[in-house]
């Protein structure tokens, strides 16, 4: 049996109960989807990926884990010290938050908000903030570069990503993830993926933009800035850093699946295992695109999203206006 | 055949070498003062900078520039003497600006100072290193005729101005068995 | 130990000079001798503005170990192995150049069916550097999975050469007059086989690789130089190929037996990093075919000349020109008589090929940087020697 997390009647216990639910959540997902990530790697270089430790290596994130928290914590000379640690800790929480609203079941919602959607963009937008501090606090030429295009790309898609939302927003009449999901049916042809591929896919484009994922990585681009605003982590910073992108890629990949793959709804399997196979197959894509595209560069990235991505965003957003006018 | 250029290039001494013995076909000695000169001609023509070579000879250091067309078998080298005490000659790479590094390279080596370079300094070897490492001991050091095989023909044309026309014999053959 | 002080990295002399002129709103970036995508350990300033640059000058010398000076002091059969250090990519190709210019400095005839064995050593050497660049390149643009494949056929490359040579990469296979070993039985089917495995996989990497749009758009119209720049910096192999002139010394200046075989010589008008590319990608297809016509004609006889235990070429100087997978490979050796060569000089394409980076990267994004730097295709010993 699910829990129920609605049977928790004062929104403050819900509220603590579901922010625990969501560490163990987003703990307990990226080390899986570090082992998925580079098991997928391997099979896709012609390795076998983790091999060794525990069965199929499934234990290899927990060393991996244990020897990143072993690690020194070094920061260089001359960088700004508070800054410097602020980031890291900045990047992993507003990630965090933006679990809350998102419905894993019709039992299993955190929090249900009535503007769930803004709470999740506004909180994924303060993500940029902890790249600049990064890059800022570290002192580092690399990092500050990869700082700046971290602004650059995330204003950037951050507009194409709102319109493709609010697309949906308004077809559903409403920014709560919950309702959202309910408009939709459990088959394919009911979900707003289907009936509109334009904004599904403008919204996974800029998701993988949004997590700074290959083959949009330009903030970290290893093999131009070494590694851009974390060139200076070392340890936890650095794991920090690399949770929060995981946790970041499973927020995009609910909201992806709850706006437009009918989130917890499908035939016979229980809701919560419907939701995390629509989840991780939104993952295995971005997975598999890592390991299959070379980078873009900036101005091509830039290009793409303000001439390509933006506007088509507006007309699908017209279009969709015209659509609701009509019909209702 | 010695080619017509090598007339313009200023009063140089011309020996053709033999292809499928030495890998060149002609060797041409100029003054180190006129070197920017002979190598602004062999730019007209349409010649590449292959490489440049510094030797240490008892006679001094001898730099030597590798050329050749794009195409065919046409490897001239440049050879310019400069002395021990003041081993000093212009730079060419106003010319050739691939030269600058194989000069800097030589100033490393040798300590070979050209003159106008943009920005001699070291390039392999580290700036503090002290000592130029190829250059050799005094007793060390052989003469230019202990390195040249017998039966040069250098050419100084320095008496008669048209003196292309020796021994062209030699290098036609050359070439011809190497294309065969 | 002494304290980390930031100070001393000012004081680095090539920084210092670097560091002056309009620097208003500028920033000074050393690129290396540490970075992922300078292939070893290349150093390049760079000004920046924004992310465009500026200026941009390689400083070299990181894995400098002086092997002319190595020439000189050992004798001619002892420099043999360091010729397998030089370029670690295509070894066979300066094995070649060196025991070539001996040759012909001390008129050893080489006999018919070690040419046959160069030739085929050296063609499949220039596919393992080849496949080895071409997926160094992709890693440098941010694609981590075709070096991984061109790794998975390079094995089967390194094992036909192990068996030839006894070595996986630093070879010092060819011997003044032949080469040393005669190649085992199966070599010919071995080499077959190769050849057909890659030709099978040659256009799963263009469906996958060449043809992708963002790697088109990383590679095209970026790093474009005309064959007038290359010549003026002498930048050879596939660099001035990429730039429209079909040049290739295996024609050009042809030597061994490569003008019994027919070959076409690829060459790519553009100029551009992807023109470089696809010079290159071609290039293992000529390859391939040349190793065909080799083993398949490949004669018996002896697989060496008779050269004398200690040679002592007579007076004089020799250069002998090869190409190799980066462009001409030039030896120069003067003898004095005696036992050790009196000066070797090595022409690194490597080094006149870089020395155009500074001319291409002025004006472009540091992402672009990254991938002219690639498409020049470096191999830093061998620059530095």
């Amino acid at each position: 049996m699910t829990p129920d997390l609605m049977s928790f009647d004062h929104p403050l216990t819900r509220l603590v109960v579901g922010l625990l639910c969501v560490f163990a959540f987003v703990g307990l997902n990226g080390l899986v989807l570090v082992w998925v990530e580079r098991k997928v790697a391997g099979h896709v270089q012609l390795r076998p990926g983790p091999l060794h430790v525990g069965p199929y290596g499934l234990l290899q994130p927990i060393v991996d884990a244990v020897k990143l928290i072993g690690k020194q914590l070094a920061m260089p000379a001359g960088a700004d010290k508070y800054l410097y640690w602020a980031a890291p800790l900045l990047a992993f929480a507003p990630v965090t938050v933006c679990f809350l609203p998102l419905p894993f079941d019709p039992a299993l919602a955190p929090m249900r908000l009535n503007t769930g959607l803004v709470l999740i963009l506004a909180f994924s937008g303060l993500g940029v903030l902890s790249l600049i501090l990064a890059g800022w606090g570290s002192n580092n030429k690399w990092g500050l570069l990869g700082a700046a295009r971290s602004v650059a790309q995330s204003v950037a898609y951050e507009v194409p990503l709102l319109l493709s939302v609010m697309a949906v927003a308004l077809t559903a009449g409403s920014l709560d993830l919950y309702e959202i999901t309910t408009q939709q049916g459990a088959w394919p042809w009911q979900w707003y993926g289907v009936k509109n591929p334009l904004a599904f896919f403008i919204f996974l484009v800029c998701a993988v933009a949004e997590t700074n994922r290959a083959p949009f990585d330009l903030p970290e681009a290893e093999s131009e800035l070494t590694a851009g605003f974390h060139t200076e982590y070392s340890g936890m910073g650095f794991g920090l850093f690399f949770l929060a992108e995981y946790a970041s890629m499973i927020v995009v990949s609910g909201v992806a699946a709850a706006l437009f793959l009918g989130g917890w709804q499908g035939p016979f399997l229980p809701g919560i295992l419907w939701f995390l196979v629509k989840v991780y197959a939104i993952l295995l894509l971005m997975i598999w695109m890592r390991w299959t595209y070379p980078r873009v560069r900036f101005d091509q990235l830039l290009n793409l999203s303000w001439k390509w991505l933006t506007p088509l965003a507006l007309i699908d957003l017209v279009l969709v206006v015209i659509v609701a006018g009509f019909g209702g | 055949m010695i080619p017509a250029f090598v007339a313009k290039m200023g009063p140089v001494c011309s020996a053709p070498m033999d292809h499928a013995t030495t890998g060149m076909t002609l060797s041409i000695t100029v003054e180190a003062q006129n070197i920017v000169d002979a190598i602004t001609v062999l730019d007209a023509e349409g010649y590449m900078l292959e490489d440049v070579m510094a030797s240490d000879l008892q006679e001094g250091f001898e730099i030597t520039y590798h050329f050749s067309l794009l195409d065919g078998i046409n490897r001239l080298v440049v050879r310019a003497l400069v002395p021990h005490e003041a081993p000093r000659l212009p730079s060419i790479s106003a010319v050739y600006p691939g030269a600058d590094w194989h000069e800097r390279e030589c100033y490393d080596f040798y300590g070979i100072d050209f003159a106008g370079h943009p920005n001699l300094y070291n390039l392999l070897l580290p700036e503090n290193f002290g000592s130029h490492p190829l250059v050799k001991p005094e007793k060390a050091r052989k003469s230019l005729a202990d390195l040249m095989p017998l039966g040069y023909l250098v050419d100084c044309g320095l008496a008669e101005p048209e003196a292309e026309k020796p021994k062209p014999a030699k290098v036609v053959k050359a070439a011809t068995t190497e294309d065969a | 130990m002494q304290a980390f002080d930031p100070k001393t990295l000012a004081q680095d002399p090539t920084s210092v000079r670097f560091e002056p002129g309009p620097t208003e709103d500028k920033l000074i970036l050393s690129m290396g001798p540490q970075h992922p995508s300078t292939h070893g350990v290349l150093r390049i300033l760079l000004e920046l503005d924004g992310e465009y640059i500026v200026r941009a000058e390689p400083v070299l010398g990181y894995v400098h170990r002086m092997h002319e000076w190595m020439g000189q002091e050992k004798t001619y059969f002892q420099f043999m192995p360091n010729m397998g250090r030089v370029d670690y990519l295509h070894a066979m190709a300066w094995n070649w150049a060196y025991a070539g210019s001996v040759e012909r400095l001390a008129g050893i005839e080489v006999p018919e069916r070690a040419e046959y064995i160069r030739v085929a050593v050296t063609e499949l050497n220039r596919i393992s550097s080849h496949l080895l660049w071409w997926g160094a390149y992709l890693l440098d643009l941010g694609a981590f999975t075709p070096i991984m494949y061109a790794f998975d056929d390079r094995e089967f490359l390194l094992d036909i050469l192990q068996a030839v040579t006894g070595s996986r990469l630093t070879y010092s296979y060819f011997t003044f007059g032949g080469v040393y070993n005669d190649v085992p039985e199966d070599f010919p089917k071995r080499c077959l086989d190769f050849v057909k495995l890659l030709r099978s996989r040659l256009p799963m990497y263009r469906d996958l690789v060449t043809d992708n749009v963002i790697l088109r758009g990383r590679c095209e119209g970026i790093g474009e130089m005309d064959v007038e720049l290359a010549r003026r910096y002498g930048a050879t192999g596939p660099v001035l190929r990429g730039s429209g002139a079909a040049v290739d010394t295996r024609r050009a200046e042809p030597y061994s037996v490569y003008p019994r075989f027919d070959f076409p010589i690829p060459s790519y008008p553009q100029g551009d990093a992807m023109a470089r590319y696809m010079v290159r990608m071609d290039e293992l297809e000529t390859s391939c075919s040349i190793i065909e016509q080799a083993v398949s004609t490949m004669p018996g006889g002896p697989i060496a000349a008779k050269a004398p235990k200690t040679l002592k070429p007579p007076k004089g100087e020799a250069c002998y020109a090869v190409e190799g997978a980066r462009g001409k490979i030039l030896v120069h050796v003067r003898s004095d008589g005696g036992p050790k060569p009196y000066r070797v000089k090595l022409r690194a394409p490597g080094f006149s090929n870089l020395s155009v980076f500074a001319e291409l990267a002025r004006g472009t994004l540091l992402a672009d940087a990254v991938s002219i730097l690639g498409s020049l295709d470096l191999v830093i010993p061998e620059i530095d020697r």
